[in-house]
């Protein structure tokens, strides 16, 4: 296979090469995971198959079906109605419509545990303003709950995708359906939704990930989930063969789902034609209906950002002498620019991948291409790991040779400093800038590449001065939504930061880990805050 | 002097393991139009992306001016081969201006500028190059696109359906216009299209290609004249073909072939008898602008198109009709 | 082009400067005294104390926190490079697993045996504890009087069906909870005490200590298993509601009869490849000292582990306790059995 690839003179090997480093690089803390399939897991494996994974795997696919039903109806029904109709504040609320995805979701997990408690704000306005003598108390935290508040933490995936898809794409299907007298309604199901299928099943995949991936919010809530297996199986049962045998078969389990979204957009390759990405003209309704879409779309907005982000407010106006202090506004900055970094890093290499793939004429460099973006499926504390294991062997390499040689006591190149803790980043947030540039890519198409090359010029050109500049909304979109989730994470920074460097998230967990979940909401604001920036701008620029 | 030479070309593409192109062979020689046409889905599109450079065949060789651009041990990229191209839907960046998208190839000449206004005033738009390609209609557009492609001096001229983006009511001024401009230059091109009308009228030499192969080559008149196949005579227009047995019907005497043809044009016709005539009923008609054709059946229960001028439409209900030999086309079946 | 170069060459001197060698083992003894700290512990009191141990001493407190477990798998990987000096963690059983897995030396001080009892620091001198917890009950005050309450095995009674709280299995402190029963009553009657608390449950486990404690005022169950701290911390919130909660229930402190009371310690020992040695040994000097162990009782209400150190008159309102002496070892040693038990009675 890689005689024939080597000898075979139609294959550029230079960008082959560059692809193939750049997959193994940051495949590499997949791979050390991967490979441990092989070795098998530890003798806890009969332990955990025999009382916990039924249990937990049912609890995951329950949460996996139930988030992806509701973030469907959150996600599509207001994308729908923000782009094919026009109703009073509706620039607004279509931008308010993503705010969500500046919640992490653990926290949004706390916000809502914190509503619903026992001496929360739900109760209390119960007795104090309505005189309920008898509160039935809400149990948010079961499983239920924990579906709820991650559908609307995370509907904004879908909702992303599906606006743009119907905002942009569909007005030609969509007049035509119009001419053959088709109502509105009728042309949404039947035409505009069976297309928007590959664009929403995209953003639907980023959440099937998010919540197999989740551990905060489950285990705060007492849901056993897959992941809380990953964990028992390392922290409590000290096996981490074990740990990594279980996420490797995550990660098998998300490849599987990565292929059959793949394949099934490969049955149905509909053709958009660019040039015909008009806006959908938009419908004026009957003003009581105007104010029912209203009505429609401010549910998701306000239970999945006001309601938490009352209570965030309210916890931080009680903790806010306590926890405010100048070198807050130092936390915020070094979250900032290690989100920054992590954007630009993550596109650059987003982009380099999918460019080299669509023009490679291998197709294993092609399937190679989209494996780094399996990082996103797996909790961040088993990246740090599959990060660690391979890293730390080079920069222990790196320390001995540059004792022998230079005589120079260096410390480590990557574990604990940025680069390390960027590059993890980098590994778990590929696939929240692959996909938008993919989808960009996959728009503009080969057309302006193929007339530049045969113009004569030379690829890195091509890329630079055609191709960047053709996706420049796709990158920064992509470089965005990476933006916000750096901002957000936190298993990663917790283990792989370097110690001058704090950020917002680690500030909140260690407050949270306290049990002080109050005190956890002035940081946890900044990071809402610091991710409102980035979200209008993505805003902005989708409405353009 | 041989600019480009096509040997053994055979491209599958791995989706459904079919043949685009099996074994084929093309020449063109220095300053020739040559034309590419067939049916849609008989290679044409891909045989011009290979001369380009922007497919790779599974085996045989391109020499492009006595240089190998491809074969199964090298491979010269699209961008190193110095072919110009204009793309079916013109392909124009539309983050450059004009002059930027004309400019965009020249990076090795001196005086790039001059070029510029140089291959701008040849396609006529001296004074566009500050707008940027969305304000300029179609034609506009392909002038550009044209002006692009010869800007740096190419060895070789390709243009894929350069007509078919373009409005009917314009399209042959535009044309006509374009191959001023092109055979002015004189370059060596070759176009593909679907329509015959196009080769016919613009290429100095037709290629026709059918299941992956060039079933025939020539000037437009030859095989507008002696068409090897029924497939390729329909190509250039309507004909009514007959089998051996069929052809007996009209007692002509001629070399023996497998199938006969007349283009419905040919066919002569009387309202009386006359000598050797046919009486045929007429079954309809329609009308076709300058011609009205008629559908007629033959007391041998055959039904023939003919077309007449429209201007002297066939009254009546019967018609008497002789094939003249010298408008017969013989067809011989393959061994 | 120039741009793009220019940019790129800010970004590699901004990546350059800003992920120099921390760890740098000769450039700590020439320039400033550093000592770097892996801890489990994200306690307030705790960062006060570290700042004040920088301004005493003139070494520079270098803080990497996350879990135990995680700190453990850290420092397994870095190895003999590792720059942590000094682990800290929340239970001893986890400060006995770093000793198995030769994460920490064994350190002799005089301070150090002077300020920690014997059975609360490792009998090698690995490590130290430094505060200690008491897992104890605490019951709703209207509903429940002290004298139904007797040990953690009559919380199986069926008098209590549907009325317990706690929090799940995987958490630390309810592992040494379970291992110090089987280490006390031996596996199979600590495999029928959980199941036996399970029975009695008030809902499936789930949220913190805290939480537990809420849903006891709530009127979900009536008695709940928590540390001890978090009733101070109540006490002290900033929520006038929460406060209100803690005034409400009563802590017991269970087998005063018998063994004592189930306590645990957060401790810490200095890692086996500290680079920083002498300074690892000063810095858990200081925090087992009078003026630091008044802190970790005064403001995070954990129980001194210094005998001389006097108790805050939050914790001496609590009343003095007999504590089970159990050596903190077995809890780590048992620690795994503990969670396969949990599981196979189907604690969450």
């Amino acid at each position: 296979m890689f005689s024939s690839f080597y000898y075979n003179a139609k294959i550029d090997k230079k960008w082959s090469l560059l692809t193939i480093a750049i997959v193994l690089l940051l495949g590499a803390p997949l791979l050390t995971i991967l490979l441990k399939l092989f070795s098998g897991p530890g003798e806890s494996w009969a332990h955990i198959k025999e009382y916990l994974l039924l249990d937990y795997l049912s609890n995951s696919l329950f949460l996996m079906v139930a988030c992806s039903i509701f973030t469907l109806i959150l996600g599509v029904i207001p994308a729908w109605l923000v782009s094919a109709y026009s109703f009073p504040f509706r620039k607004l609320l279509q931008w308010l419509l993503i705010l969500p995805l500046a919640f992490p979701n653990y926290l949004t997990a706390y916000a809502y545990a914190g509503l619903f408690d026992y001496s929360g704000i739900y109760e209390r306005m119960m007795v104090q303003i309505f005189n309920v003598d008898h509160v039935s108390h809400i149990d948010i935290m079961g499983i239920w709950g924990l579906a709820w508040v991650m559908s609307f933490s995370l509907y904004p995936y879908v909702y992303l995708s599906a606006r743009s898809f119907f905002s942009h794409q569909s007005h030609r299907q969509m007049s035509a359906a119009k001419v053959l007298g088709a109502g509105r309604f009728k042309a949404f199901y039947s035409i505009a939704l069976p297309l928007a299928r590959p664009a929403v099943v995209g953003g639907l995949l980023l959440v099937v990930m998010e919540v197999l991936g989740d551990y905060g919010s489950a285990y705060y809530y007492g849901v056993s989930t897959y992941t809380t297996a990953i964990f028992r199986s390392w922290f409590a049962l000290e096996e981490p063969e074990t740990t990594v045998y279980l996420s490797a078969q995550l990660c098998m389990f998300i490849l599987f789902l990565i292929v059959m979204e793949r394949s099934l957009r490969g049955k149905k390759k509909y053709r958009f034609n660019s040039e015909g990405s008009q806006e959908l003209i938009k419908k004026t309704p009957k003003a009581h209906i105007q104010v029912m879409f209203m009505l429609v779309i401010i549910i998701p907005i306000s239970l999945g950002f006001i309601l938490p982000l009352i209570q965030m407010m309210y916890w931080a106006s009680l903790t806010f002498h306590e926890v405010w202090s100048t070198s807050l506004l130092s936390i915020v900055w070094s979250s900032f620019y290690l989100s920054m970094i992590t954007a630009f890093i993550c596109i650059c290499i987003s982009f380099l991948l999918i460019y080299a793939a669509k023009w490679s004429r291998s197709l294993i460099i092609q399937r190679l291409s989209s494996l780094p973006i399996l990082g996103y499926a797996v909790p961040g504390v088993v990246i740090a790991v599959g990060i660690m294991i391979p890293t730390l062997i080079f920069d222990k390499w790196l320390v001995n040779i540059a004792q022998y040689y230079l005589n120079w006591s260096m410390g480590f190149l990557i574990n604990g400093t940025i680069i390390g803790l960027i590059f993890a980043y980098s590994v778990r947030f590929l696939a929240v800038a692959y996909h938008p540039i993919e989808a960009s890519i996959q728009k503009t198409g080969m057309r302006f590449e193929q007339a530049a090359q045969m113009l004569g010029v030379q690829r890195w050109k091509r890329m630079l001065q055609i191709n960047i500049p053709l996706n420049k909304l796709g990158l920064l979109s992509g470089a965005l939504l990476v933006f916000v989730d750096t901002m957000k994470e936190l298993p990663l920074t917790l283990l792989l930061k370097p110690y001058g460097i704090m950020t917002l998230s680690v500030k909140a967990f260690e407050y949270a880990s306290d049990e002080r979940i109050a005190e956890t909401a002035l940081p946890a604001l900044f990071i809402i805050m610091t991710g409102l920036i980035p979200i209008f701008l993505l805003n902005r620029m989708m409405n353009t | 002097m041989t600019v480009l030479n096509i040997q053994g070309v055979t491209k599958s593409y791995t989706s459904d393991r079919k043949c685009v192109l099996s074994n084929l062979d093309f020449t063109l020689e220095k300053g020739e139009i040559c034309a590419f046409i067939g049916e849609s889905g008989t290679g044409k599109s891909t045989l011009l992306k290979l001369i380009a450079g922007l497919e790779t065949s599974d085996s045989g060789t391109i020499i492009l001016e006595g240089k190998t651009v491809e074969s199964a041990s090298k491979f010269v990229a699209a961008e190193d081969r110095g072919i110009g191209f204009v793309f079916q839907d013109f392909a124009l960046f539309p983050h450059m201006s004009i002059k930027k998208n004309v400019g965009y190839g020249l990076a090795k000449f001196q005086d790039k500028t001059a070029r510029v206004s140089e291959v701008l005033r040849m396609v006529g738009l001296a004074s566009y190059g500050d707008r940027y390609p969305h304000e300029l209609s179609g034609g506009e557009q392909q002038r550009i696109a044209l002006a692009r492609a010869l800007a740096p001096n190419p060895t070789l001229l390709l243009l894929d359906e350069p007509f078919s983006n373009l409005d009917t009511a314009l399209k042959s001024q535009i044309r006509n216009e374009l191959f001023e401009i092109i055979k002015g230059t004189g370059i060596s091109c070759i176009f593909v299209t679907h329509d015959a009308q196009d080769a016919i009228s613009l290429a100095h030499k037709i290629a026709v290609l059918d299941q992956g192969k060039v079933v025939q080559m020539g000037t437009p008149k030859a095989l507008f004249d002696q068409p090897f196949t029924p497939a390729i005579a329909r190509f250039f227009g309507e004909i009514n073909i007959f089998n051996q047995e069929e052809f007996q019907h009209f007692d002509i005497e001629l070399e023996k072939a497998d199938f006969y043809g007349i283009r419905p044009e040919h066919i002569t016709y009387s309202l009386t008898p006359e000598k050797n005539s046919q009486a045929a009923v007429i079954m309809g008609e329609t009308f076709h602008g300058l011609w009205r054709k008629y559908r007629i059946k033959l007391s041998s229960q055959m039904e023939l198109d003919l077309m007449v001028d429209a201007q002297v439409p066939i009254e009546g209900k019967e018609v008497f009709i002789t094939l003249a030999p010298a408008y017969l086309l013989m067809f011989h079946k393959k061994d | 082009m120039n741009k793009y170069l220019i940019a790129l060459v800010h970004l590699g001197c901004f990546l350059f400067t800003s992920c120099s060698p921390q760890s740098n083992k000769e450039k700590v003894q020439e320039q400033q005294q550093e000592v770097n700290v892996y801890t489990h512990r994200h306690y307030a009191p705790d960062q006060e104390l570290f700042a004040q141990f920088e301004k005493e001493l003139g070494i520079k407190v270098n803080v990497v926190n996350a879990s135990a477990d995680e700190l453990m798998l850290k420092m397994e990987n870095e190895g003999a490079q590792s720059p942590a000096d000094v682990l800290i963690t929340v239970d001893a059983g986890r400060l006995q697993r770093a000793k198995e897995k030769e994460l920490l030396q064994s350190v002799t001080s005089e301070v150090l045996t002077s300020n920690v009892p014997d059975h609360l620091r490792d009998e090698d001198g690995y490590w130290f504890g430094l505060t200690k917890r008491s897992r104890v009950i605490v019951y709703a005050k209207e509903r429940v009087t002290k004298d139904q309450l007797s040990t953690y095995e009559a919380l199986t009674e069926d008098q209590w069906l549907g009325k317990i709280l706690i929090r799940s299995s995987g958490n630390i402190y309810n592992q040494s909870l379970m291992a110090s029963m089987i280490a006390n009553l031996g596996e199979e009657a600590a495999a029928q005490w959980a199941a036996g608390i399970l029975k009695n449950m008030a809902r499936s486990p789930k949220g913190s200590d805290r939480d537990q404690m809420k849903a006891v005022v709530a009127g979900v169950g009536d008695l709940a298993i928590v540390n001890t701290y978090y009733v101070g911390k109540l006490l002290t919130s900033p929520d006038s509601l929460e406060r209100e909660v803690g005034e409400q229930i009563g802590i017991f402190f269970p087998n005063q009869e018998g063994r004592g009371t189930h306590i645990n310690v957060s401790g810490a020992g200095v890692a086996k490849y500290a680079p920083n040695k002498a300074n690892a040994i000063k810095f858990i000097e200081f925090l087992s000292s009078e003026a630091a162990q008044e802190i970790f009782s005064s403001s995070n209400f954990e129980y001194p582990v210094n005998p001389k150190v006097k108790m805050s008159p939050l914790l001496l309102s609590w009343g003095t306790f007999k504590e089970d002496k159990l050596s903190l070892s077995t809890l780590g040693v048992l620690n795994k059995s503990a969670v396969l038990l949990f599981d196979q009675v189907g604690w969450k």
